[in-house]
């Protein structure tokens, strides 16, 4: 599948797997692929999903600010702990006394305190999650129905706010939902 | 929500969707917790396997995901 994307696309996903590596986690995730859509290295250049986000009036400041609260709940969305509140299960308590014995954002984790700092993690190893792997997947189908040939960092942010999940929730607080970003690739297709 | 869906609720059913969310955002928790655990865990100076045997899995497996750090 990686054969039909665009440079921009893969140089995405490469970030992604850098902010994975970054944040210490075992699996490259979704909202490591939603950091990435916004990253201020990559976005630079002009990206594809930025272009997107700007046609429907989409900050990418704050999904940046939004991911980062987000991290600091262990990449918990407001909707996942009001789940987890259904069950009895206090998120904002849990994260508390982490942060107490652990430091604040410990469950945002970082490198700072890891215990081998010689030892670095060989980020081809990391592996992709099942929700990172599945937005992937559903960027395909996202090019395909708007009838694109290759896939392009647009068309992983519209699969990002396809896959339910604390990215698409994200996407969801500013107005990216998954309608409004098929309408503005195909309209975008229609004025290229 | 739908109609359908609101008067299940006030019946008092419970959602499914919001038990399904539940359980994929307390996986991805569990995640968070075990790299912090672990990683207090080899700053206090615990061997892989003493953390293998505490979370109840092989020191390769826990070697593997946490290892190269």
């Amino acid at each position: 599948m990686f054969e039909r994307f665009t440079k921009d696309a893969r140089s995405l996903v490469t970030t992604a797997v850098g902010w994975a590596e970054a944040d210490d986690s075992a699996r490259v995730d979704a909202l490591h692929l939603l950091t990435a859509v916004v990253d201020s290295g990559r976005t630079a250049a002009g990206t594809g999903a930025l272009d997107l986000l700007a046609a429907i009036d989409a900050r990418p400041g704050v999904i940046t600010d939004r991911v980062s609260e987000l991290r600091r709940y262990g990449g918990l969305s407001e909707a996942d702990r009001r789940a987890l509140r259904d069950l009895g299960i206090d998120v904002d308590t849990v994260v508390a006394r982490v942060e107490d014995r652990h430091g604040e954002g410990a469950l945002a984790a970082g490198t700072a305190d890891a215990g081998d700092p010689g030892r670095r993690r060989n980020r081809w190893h990391l592996p992709f999650g099942d929700d990172a792997k599945r937005v992937l997947e559903a960027s395909l189908r996202e090019a395909q129905d708007v009838r694109d040939d290759a896939i392009g960092g647009e068309h992983i942010l519209s699969a990002l706010a396809t896959v339910p999940g604390p990215a698409a929730d994200v996407l969801a607080a500013v107005g990216a939902s998954p309608d409004r970003l098929r309408r503005a690739l195909l309209q975008r297709r229609n004025t290229v | 929500m739908t109609n359908a869906t609101e008067l299940a609720t006030q019946a008092g059913d419970s959602d499914p969707r919001t038990g399904l969310r539940a359980v994929a955002a307390l996986r991805r928790l569990l995640e968070r917790l075990e790299a912090v655990q672990v990683r207090s865990a080899r700053v206090h100076g615990w061997s892989w396997q003493e953390i293998a045997d505490e979370l109840g899995v092989s020191r390769q497996a826990v070697h593997k995901k946490h290892g190269r750090r």
